[in-house]
């Protein structure tokens, strides 16, 4: 009597499987009920016309950010000195992977509806969300607030890279060229003259070979090849040529004009393989053999690689590589052009576009360039900045002596390609393996890949205008 | 609970069985609803976008069969599915082969037996990813300790990862560091052989040897058949490391099946494109998998009455 008495006050077994599975029900009910993320619409604003003020109203932005190594803690700095400014506003940077996986995740985002306020892009990805409408003309913002010092006349790379189809779309934050960087220290254990900007291509080759030496323990290499086709580009275009009819919006590919066959044999194979003054891809494999170890002289690179090899966190640990930059050498193209663009971010379509742009605006501006380009050494979007500040901050933070070598690389940039078919798609999918896989392992010569290249990217471009109509 | 009756006297489900039969489904629907939203609706969502040109960025457009006439054209998917067999139909049998032995071993009575089983097991439950780091490490040209271990016996070190005739042996040789699953599998399988057998053809006067070939593989070809099935699946389905360690290189030579449908999908973004590769992926696999069963009949022997 007592047992039987004491199960009718218990809870069976029967009775609590059955909560559970209610219970389980009810949790993956309320989930799926979970109301969707803000789906895209478009903006109601036209852009900005009415006088500039921030919104009283709580907002919070997502910032889908470039998560390149020295930016993180730039942005977080960013949003911590706005969201000071504007307490109403609340910047959320999502740092999301640099490079393919960057822009895997930001077009699935934008597939899932989730549509960031702010995104980064660099200057030539960002033209296939524009032409699908999710991006914000910022013409009338640009206006409204007289921001035009990130857009001066006349830079054609700037032009290239930040407007399409008469309209302006990306918010400069960086004026990136690149150009060469060299370790100071085999240069003067050699006992060779630091290269200047006057030098030319037959001087870069012979420095890199008297600065090579293989033998021992430790290697020195004289030239650390970057090893794919668009860094590729600068002394493709060196060699006055391109490999596209128009480096906007083009049309017709052509990699195998005798010029290109020629450098890209040279930079891309014979470097390695015959001249053995450049590490093969396997010699890179973990991140040995590079500038950053000491085991290479020379480096085409970007402003951004300055905290790689010297900064004030790597002088206290005694880490620093010494190094400087010049001008990439004279080649047949007397005008010298060096490869540029505009990097920074655009404002999608959302409802809170006009807040988006405030932020992206203090981004932009003067502060909010002093606070980007310490943290990353990247050169500012305005000359008066650069100037200013940038030149005197570079060489104090990371020994950069010749900063002016970036300036007038950037006078006479040029994109590397810009169009519906990104230059991005068009290495993934032909220039990579169609290309510079083979050339990298010593497998074909330039000659015999770049027709197929060729063929490969026409039929990109082949595939895009047929749709396009 | 009483018996459903046949059609054709079928009698009317009682408030009991009524109530029982909603339980079962209640209690079965986290799955369900999971399954359906999760698995489910996707891989039916993915044979409509078979049939169209989807880029993620603007609305899905028709293209009929383009996307499965191209697939047959492409010569990437050839190579994918080739590299992917090659990998599966190397790895898979000497996965077997070691799993097997190592099982064999550690059913002996040897002292730290179980350090050792755990020691073979632990690969299992590292990342992926982070072991796909290591071995990259292990095959480096100039650092790693393949090539160093292979200097202590004279052989010259190789460029693993870079030699496409190398990539994929390469993987190969990885994947023999995760045979801890199968080996579990296999002591239990092991372990349950019973003593009275191995006693009676002893007594009969067979060998070891004998012993293995006529009592112990035969009475393990069960499980000798559930590992092959789950390690083929398995190999087919091999990305992580390929995406990792060689991106697919070189030269295509570690560009697997999953990984370039991956690759079109989430780097091209060509959805649609990527839906008729995974799902000649999925009927391939499916094949194959039917195949195994329907042969099985001829070599795996189950216990009679079962």
């Amino acid at each position: 009597m007592k047992d039987a008495q004491l199960s009718t006050r218990r809870v069976s077994r029967r009775t609590f499987l059955q909560g559970l599975g209610f219970g389980s029900l009810a949790l993956v009910a309320a989930a799926c009920a979970a109301p969707a993320a803000p789906a895209s619409a478009p903006a109601a604003s036209s852009g900005g016309g009415e006088a500039a003020a921030p919104a009283a109203e709580p907002v919070t932005l997502d910032f889908f950010a470039w998560a390149d190594a020295s930016e993180i803690p730039a942005w977080d700095e960013l949003a911590q000195k706005y969201m000071e400014m504007h307490p109403n506003v609340t910047v959320k940077p999502s740092p999301s992977g640099t490079g393919n996986d960057y822009y895997t995740k930001l077009q699935t985002t934008f597939a899932g509806g989730t549509i960031p306020h702010i995104t980064s892009f660099q200057g030539w990805e960002w033209q296939p969300y524009a032409d699908a409408g999710l991006l914000a003309p910022i013409d009338d913002y640009i206006a409204r607030d007289g921001f035009t010092a990130p857009f001066p006349d006349g830079v054609k790379s700037i032009e290239d890279s930040t407007r399409r189809g008469g309209k302006r779309y990306l918010i400069p934050l960086q004026s990136a060229t690149m150009v060469m960087f060299y370790a100071r220290k085999p240069f003067d254990e050699a006992g060779l003259a630091y290269p200047t900007d006057d030098w030319t291509f037959d001087e870069f080759v012979s420095m890199a070979q008297q600065l090579t030496n293989l033998d021992g323990e430790s290697k020195m290499y004289g030239y650390q090849a970057n090893g794919n086709w668009v860094r590729d580009i600068h002394w493709i275009r060196s060699m006055g040529v391109q490999e596209f009819d128009q480096l906007v919006d083009p049309k017709t590919a052509n990699f195998d004009q005798a010029e290109i066959v020629e450098i890209v044999q040279m930079i891309a194979q014979d470097f390695m393989y015959n001249m053995k003054i450049s590490p093969t891809p396997a010699d890179l494999e973990g991140g040995t053999n590079t500038i950053n170890t000491g085991n290479a002289a020379m480096k085409y690179e970007g402003a951004w690689f300055f905290p790689q090899l010297n900064s004030p966190d790597l002088r206290a640990d005694n880490k620093q590589v010494e190094f400087d930059v010049v001008m990439m050498p004279k080649m047949a193209d007397e005008s010298r052009p060096h490869r540029g663009w505009a990097e920074g971010v655009t404002v999608p379509k959302t409802d809170d576009q006009d807040a988006a742009w405030d932020f992206a605006h203090f981004m932009g501006d003067t502060e909010g360039q002093k606070i980007y380009s310490t943290a990353t050494g990247r050169m500012p979007n305005a000359a008066e900045v650069i100037e200013s500040f940038w030149l005197p901050t570079i060489k104090e933070r990371f020994g950069v002596t010749n900063g002016k070598a970036f300036v007038e690389a950037f006078k006479r940039s040029e994109v590397d390609v810009i169009g519906g078919v990104s230059r991005t798609q068009m290495w993934n999918e032909a220039v990579k393996s169609l290309g510079w896989d083979l050339l990298l392992n010593n497998d074909k010569t330039a000659a015999e890949v770049l027709p197929d290249v060729t063929k490969g990217v026409q039929d990109l471009l082949d595939a895009y205008w047929a749709k396009k109509g | 609970m009483a018996a459903i009756t046949a059609p054709s006297g079928r009698q009317k489900m009682t408030k009991r069985q009524r109530r029982e039969w909603i339980e079962g489904y209640l209690f079965a629907s986290p799955f369900l609803i999971g399954f359906t939203l999760f698995i489910g609706f996707p891989m039916l969502y993915s044979i409509y976008l078979i049939f169209f040109d989807w880029d993620l960025l603007r609305p899905a457009t028709f293209v009929g069969l383009d996307n499965i006439v191209k697939m047959f054209a492409d010569p990437k998917v050839n190579k994918s599915l080739y590299n992917s067999a090659f990998y599966t139909f190397l790895a898979v049998p000497i996965q077997l082969v070691i799993s097997f032995s190592l099982a064999m071993a550690l059913t002996q009575k040897l002292r730290f037996r179980d350090v050792y089983r755990a020691g073979f097991y632990m690969p299992i439950i590292v990342p992926l990813v982070a072991s796909a780091v290591v071995w990259q490490r292990v095959f480096h040209p100039e650092y790693g300790i393949l090539n160093e271990a292979l200097g202590w016996f004279g052989i010259e070190g190789r460029k693993w990862l870079f030699d496409p005739s190398l990539a994929k042996p390469a993987f190969i040789f990885m994947s023999f560091w995760m045979i801890g699953r199968q080996m579990v599998i296999f002591i239990a399988g092991l372990g349950n052989i019973p003593e009275s057998l191995m006693e009676a053809a002893s007594l009969d006067g067979a060998g070891s040897w004998r012993r293995l070939w006529t009592v112990v593989i035969p009475l393990m070809t069960p499980l000798i058949f559930y590992n092959m099935v789950i390690a083929i699946v398995a190999s087919f389905q091999t990305f992580v490391p390929a995406m990792i360690m060689t991106e697919g290189g070189p030269q295509d030579a570690t560009l697997f099946a999953v990984l370039n449908i991956y690759r079109n999908g989430f780097q091209y973004f060509r959805m649609g494109y990527a839906s008729a590769l995974a799902w000649e992926f999925f009927l391939i696999v499916v094949a194959f998998t039917v195949a195994q069963f329907y042969i099985s009949n001829r070599w795996v022997y189950y216990e009679e009455g079962k």
